[in-house]
């Protein structure tokens, strides 16, 4: 799995891209919605609160929406998810990069470097929580679709990754 | 027939449908790199742009597909879901997203390309990702207010200009081409 | 290679695009041999002589709902379609009403997305209560050719109806 094939380069982003744009495109034709990401773990927080504190669960605005029609574990997202994970899997397989590491810059440690990567999870959780989508879903396909919260979703997510990126410098060098 | 083609009755051929669609956004995310940490945060620091060409790559390619199939009648537009516009919080939302993003290096899609891929740090966004929906979810009632607010449902910039759809498109293609031609030249000086 | 894929890509998306800025709406437009409901709402209220609506359904949908003036294609003969100049055929929201028969000297068109069409454009439209005041001063026209027919117009409050498209969705 790891070492014996040089990982190959990356493919070129703007063609990359217009295949991701297909996939996204083939999502509406086949059935009239877009890609996801974010809606996949409200979903499953949402039934794993749901199966403990019922109460809680349905007085929650957020987990009440998938609690609803087909269930949680039943979310269309979970098993785009899934599809994603395995897609992910057969080309980094194909390209030699599948590799076991935590992926940081030399000078900070491990366990910061993960410690990071979870808090930055829980922010971002917070902010798709209240924007109903991540860059997937509000960004890419309401960017798609015009949608006026996607592209707002959109600018102002990358502005304030660049503007606070001078102030997390030490993250990343 | 025209699209989209599963209906609202046929949860299996939809979830088969996810898993496809899925399968090929994975791919095409690995493929460009953008499960690594290391690359996607190079747009932020501007020395890698690929997460701008990739995304605005596939929001045009999509959105045209989109356009022209609706206008030759093999789509119909009316039953795509739009993800529903709420201004404020998806102003802050947006601007708590970022804050993450820059902090955790991967988005939650990346974090599944990079914890398929082997990268624990993926895995710990991930890990991250669900506590912070778990949190958001227990808390959000207190902020329900907030949290409907500047509703506007499901929102257009054609609708909110009263711009026609096809101008709307057309301005988003010449900022793509500019963004990528910028992109291309700021790429060029820094190196 | 790669230089002249980008190119390529490049010159479809610029095409494309410009070619979506001239086509300006994405919804299809109304063929050569179509026209659209609100424009036939016009001739209609404008009394544009020799214009024969035709319904082309079974009697028991035209007993329920019709448009205003308009003849079961069962009742028409060859003198009225003769003597008429512009025939307007309608049926259900799929467009393949067709009149049928021996062709005809004048122009024969169909009600473009039918009489739902009818219902939803011309007797029923409906304007988001977040549109700014050009499209407010053109949706007056359309109040008013609505409220000429005995539709009603109506105000939408986008943020408290469920979304457009299926049901409950999440990103």
């Amino acid at each position: 799995m790891n070492g014996q094939r040089t990982p190959r380069a990356y493919a070129d982003p703007y063609l990359a891209g217009a295949g991701l744009g297909v996939v996204l495109l083939a999502a509406f034709v086949l059935v009239g919605r877009g890609l996801g990401a974010s809606g996949a773990f409200a979903s499953t927080a949402a039934g794993a609160v749901a199966a403990i504190a019922p109460e809680r669960a349905a007085a929650s605005p957020l987990f009440s929406h998938y609690l609803e029609a087909q269930g949680p574990w039943l979310e269309w997202l979970n098993f785009e998810l899934a599809g994603v994970l395995l897609g992910a899997w057969i080309s980094a397989a194909l390209a030699g990069r599948l590799r076991m590491a935590v992926e940081r810059p030399a000078a900070l440690a491990r366990g910061s470097r993960l410690a990071f990567a979870f808090g930055g999870g829980v922010a971002m959780a917070a902010g798709a929580a209240l924007a109903r989508g991540c860059t997937s879903g509000q960004a890419l396909t309401g960017g798609a679709l015009l949608s006026v919260g996607g592209w707002l979703f959109l600018c102002v997510a990358f502005a304030a990754a660049h503007a606070l990126a001078p102030l997390v410098r030490k993250l990343w060098t | 027939m025209s699209a989209p083609l599963i209906g609202d009755g046929s949860l299996g051929a939809s979830l088969v449908a996810a898993v496809a669609v899925g399968l090929g956004f994975g791919f095409a995310l690995e493929r460009a790199g953008l499960g690594s940490a290391r690359k996607l945060i190079g747009q932020f620091y501007g020395r890698d742009l690929a997460v701008m060409k990739v995304m605005f790559s596939a929001l045009t390619v999509a959105m045209l597909g989109v356009f022209w199939l609706s206008r030759f009648g093999l789509l119909d537009l009316r039953a795509v879901y739009v993800p529903l516009t709420y201004l404020w919080p998806q102003l802050f939302g947006g601007l708590l997203f970022g804050a993450g993003l820059v902090v955790a290096g991967l988005c939650p899609g990346t974090a599944c390309v990079a914890a398929a891929t082997g990268r624990i740090d993926g895995v710990f966004v991930l890990l991250g990702f669900l506590a912070g929906m778990v949190g958001a979810g227990l808390l959000l009632d207190r902020f329900a207010a907030f949290y409907e607010s500047g509703a506007h449902g499901a929102w257009t910039l054609p609708e909110l200009t009263g711009l026609p759809y096809g101008v709307v498109v057309a301005a988003v293609v010449v900022l793509a081409i500019a963004a990528f031609a910028g992109a291309e030249w700021f790429e060029r000086r820094v190196r | 290679m790669k230089r002249q894929a980008h190119a390529m890509l490049a010159l479809l998306v610029l095409g494309t695009g410009t070619l979506a800025a001239i086509a300006g709406s994405a919804v299809p437009a109304p063929a050569a041999d179509e026209v659209s409901a609100v424009d036939l709402a016009q001739w209609i209220r404008d009394r544009r002589p020799g214009l024969l609506v035709v319904d082309a359904r079974a009697a028991e949908a035209f007993d329920i709902d019709r448009l205003p003036g308009a003849h079961l294609i069962v009742d028409i003969d060859a003198d009225a379609l003769r003597s008429a100049d512009t025939v307007v055929v309608y049926a259900d929201a799929r467009d393949d009403a067709a009149l049928g028969g021996p062709s005809h000297a004048q122009r024969v068109l169909r009600l473009h997305g039918g009489i739902a069409a009818w219902n939803e454009d011309v007797l029923f439209p409906v304007l988001r209560a977040d549109a700014n005041a050009r499209q407010q001063r053109d949706f007056a026209t359309r109040a008013a050719l609505s409220r000429y027919f005995g539709g009603s117009p109506s105000l939408l409050d986008p943020g408290a109806v469920p979304a457009r498209g299926r049901s409950r969705r999440g990103c």
